[in-house]
């Protein structure tokens, strides 16, 4: 007899983990620097529209999905597209976990960053030393020395695994420790975000930072680079793509009104990322630090080197500061791994703890592999560890095109085979929004036009250098990486075999086919 | 969950690559010995105040070329050339837009540094409220709607 399947207690406990999922670490710094990169204001229109076009059907895709057929990503998939379906399901889960590794390496990161804050290397007068880089003291600004310095040291693996051992607990029980957990980190990420809000309006010329941000400047809508960039960003930071969001409803009752709750999510999870924008740049503006379109460069470096000019105040907020980052992440990182547990318990019906285990011992090989502390670029001229040349290469792949690949697929499965006419029905039996015809539209035609667009052009980019400024060549062709040359040809080749094979054997292997709403 | 490195036209930026580009940003910010200076603490678009530039002695820097660099690492950069500087190394700069500016000089292919600075908004930005509004109206306003749809249901 088997169990019956769990259930969240509560809606509230299903939208805070929906959105806690969503609100990770780009919300925090990337969006803002990305726009200002983007025409700053002109940004929001693109970004916007990408928000109601792509953003929103196709999350009510995936929670419309894990409502018709109460079950993980790729057993929904499979119910419709049959092998191939199912193959489409395990490719977005194993690519989710490929990026779980490196993302809980950052996350890893950044509690080692907390430290530094806490202890006080991050602020003193002089930087520390970095020994693997042949870098003396005080001849790096704080912040990148700190980095470096962790990085390149082996406690960042402790840290790494600190991490692994937090997502265990929090995942161990399913939607019972996970509602507890994000009922207390979700408002705390909020109210810490208010905090900042609030601190960085408070310094001189705070508020001309925020004038910045949405001031448009018109010149580059004619860009190309921008639309994909909206585009692109609307899909990550939604978590759409990885097969979260599927399983996430699948553990609610089916009479739920996923319409609204896709709305709620979204629009949340982009507020989040709009008021983020205030408190970033009122402090950048602030104290003069020019932002870069880069989340790891805004969290490790910019942000603290914006906050060592509060002063007396900069050790606290520092630590808050990565404090904020670390609830962020953890709210990410576990709907993460509880999407792909939930796909082998769903398909192997293994018991939880066990799969939780051995989902984790994986993830941990990996995200150590991304946080090797080798050095292979002493002179910093490219990635400066091995672990680091990795994690970006692979994050290139499994995020520019895994998840826009996984989107694709899961509308024209969808859209075609379900067919989404049956979908919106659902959907619209438990809603007081009624969906019309248009969303057939969307889903079947607009946003697959739209995702080739953005696969097409990053193929564009990569293969034949559309567009490229930097070196030509495949990404990551213009590394300096003693010993490891064909590191950007042997990435992609990794990505695509981890993910087309074990996607293709875990597809293959007998299992449980799961039943509607079981 | 969003983004770690790059943009996602090309995906998060190779860290590697751009570390030195940080660290020069930075260091050209608050952590250098500034040898380019201006008059004023507080600049504001639209607003003259002289800049004055000097060589490692502190001997004032004559004919040097000073330019102003609006909106770095972004899409929109643009480059001004502000003037010449005279015989005590000063020329006059009236910041054209606002936001980060970074002022550098140079004479004679020698570059005499460069110092950040942030050129506040003359006013509050018609466009940039209206953008505001905008946003906020479709996202906070679509978060309270479906909100209150939830509760209405749930009653």
């Amino acid at each position: 007899m088997s169990k019956a399947r769990q259930q969240w207690k509560s809606r509230a406990g299903f939208i805070l983990a929906a959105s806690g999922s969503a609100i990770g670490l780009g919300n925090i710094v990337f969006f803002s620097a990305n726009a200002y990169k983007f025409g700053a204001g002109a940004f929001y229109l693109p970004y916007l529209i990408a928000l109601l076009a792509v953003g929103v059907p196709v999350m009510m895709v995936e929670f419309g999905l894990g409502r018709e057929k109460g079950t993980s990503f790729p057993l929904a998939l499979g119910r419709i597209g049959g092998r191939a379906g199912e193959f489409a399901g395990w490719f977005a889960v194993v690519n989710a976990l490929m990026i779980t590794m490196y993302y809980i390496a950052i996350l890893g990161w950044a509690v080692g960053m907390w430290w530094s804050a806490l202890a006080g290397d991050l602020w003193a007068e002089t930087s520390v030393a970095v020994p693997a880089f042949d870098v003396p003291e005080g001849a790096l600004p704080n912040a990148i020395a700190s980095f470096f310095d962790l990085i390149s040291s082996p406690r960042n693996i402790i840290f790494v695994v600190f991490v692994w051992l937090l997502n265990i607990g929090l995942v161990s029980r399913g939607t019972k420790t996970i509602e507890g957990a994000v009922k207390v980190m979700v408002p705390m990420i909020w109210l810490i975000m208010v905090g900042f809000i609030i601190q960085g309006l408070s310094q001189p010329g705070g508020v001309h930072g925020v004038f910045l941000l949405f001031t448009p400047d018109f010149s580059v809508m004619g860009d190309i680079n921008v639309w994909h960039g909206a585009f692109a960003q609307i899909f990550f930071t939604l978590s759409l793509g990885f097969g979260i969001m599927t399983a996430y409803a699948s553990y609610l009752p089916k009479k739920s009104d996923h319409t609204t709750n896709a709305v709620v999510v979204s629009m949340m999870n982009c507020s989040f990322e709009m008021i983020a924008g205030f408190a970033v740049f009122s402090l950048l503006f602030a104290f003069t630090v020019t932002p870069k379109a880069s989340t790891l460069s805004m969290m490790f470096f910019i942000m603290p080197a914006a906050i060592a000019e509060l002063g007396a105040a900069a050790k606290l907020t520092g630590a808050v500061f990565f404090t904020l980052l670390l609830l962020a992440g953890l709210s990410s990182s576990i709907s993460l791994i509880e999407a792909a547990v939930s796909a082998v318990i769903d398909k192997f019906k293994t018991r939880r703890v066990t799969t939780v285990l051995a989902v984790s011992l994986v993830g941990i090989a990996g995200s150590v592999m991304f946080a090797l502390p080798m050095v292979i670029d002493g002179g910093l001229d490219s990635n400066g560890t091995l672990g680091l040349t990795i994690l970006d290469l692979i994050d290139h792949y499994a995020f520019g095109y895994g998840l826009i690949i996984v989107g694709l697929v899961e509308c024209l499965i969808v859209g075609w085979g379900l067919p989404v006419e049956k979908l919106r029905a659902t959907l619209n039996s438990s809603s007081s929004i009624q969906l019309g015809r248009w969303f057939d539209i969307m889903i079947k035609f607009v946003v697959p036009a739209i995702l080739i667009f953005v696969l097409g052009y990053s193929l564009l980019t990569d293969v034949f250098d559309v567009g490229k400024e930097a070196t030509p060549g495949l990404y990551g062709a213009d590394y300096v990486m003693k010993g490891f040359d064909a590191l950007d040809v042997i990435a992609p080749v990794v990505w695509l075999v981890m993910t087309l094979g074990i996607g293709a054997a875990l597809a293959l292997t007998p299992g449980h086919k799961g039943a509607d709403g079981e | 969950m969003s983004r770690y490195f790059k943009q996602p036209t090309n995906r998060l930026a190779s860290i590697a690559g751009c570390i030195f580009v940080v660290a020069a940003t930075l260091l050209s910010g608050p952590f250098a010995s500034a040898e380019v200076s201006v008059s004023e603490e507080v600049l504001t678009r639209g607003r003259a105040v002289t800049a004055t530039v000097v060589d490692e002695s502190g001997a004032p820097v004559v004919d040097g070329v000073v330019r102003a660099l609006y909106f770095p690492n972004s899409k929109v950069e643009r480059e001004v050339e502000v003037g010449t500087t005279d015989a005590a190394g000063q020329v006059e700069w009236t910041p054209s837009h606002p936001g980060i500016a970074v002022l550098s000089a140079s004479s004679d292919d020698t570059s005499h540094g460069s110092s950040s600075y942030s050129v506040r908004f003359d006013g509050v930005p018609a466009s940039g409220l209206a953008v505001f509004v905008v946003a906020a109206t479709i996202l906070l306003g679509g978060l309270v709607f479906g909100i209150r749809r939830l509760q209405s249901e749930q009653r």
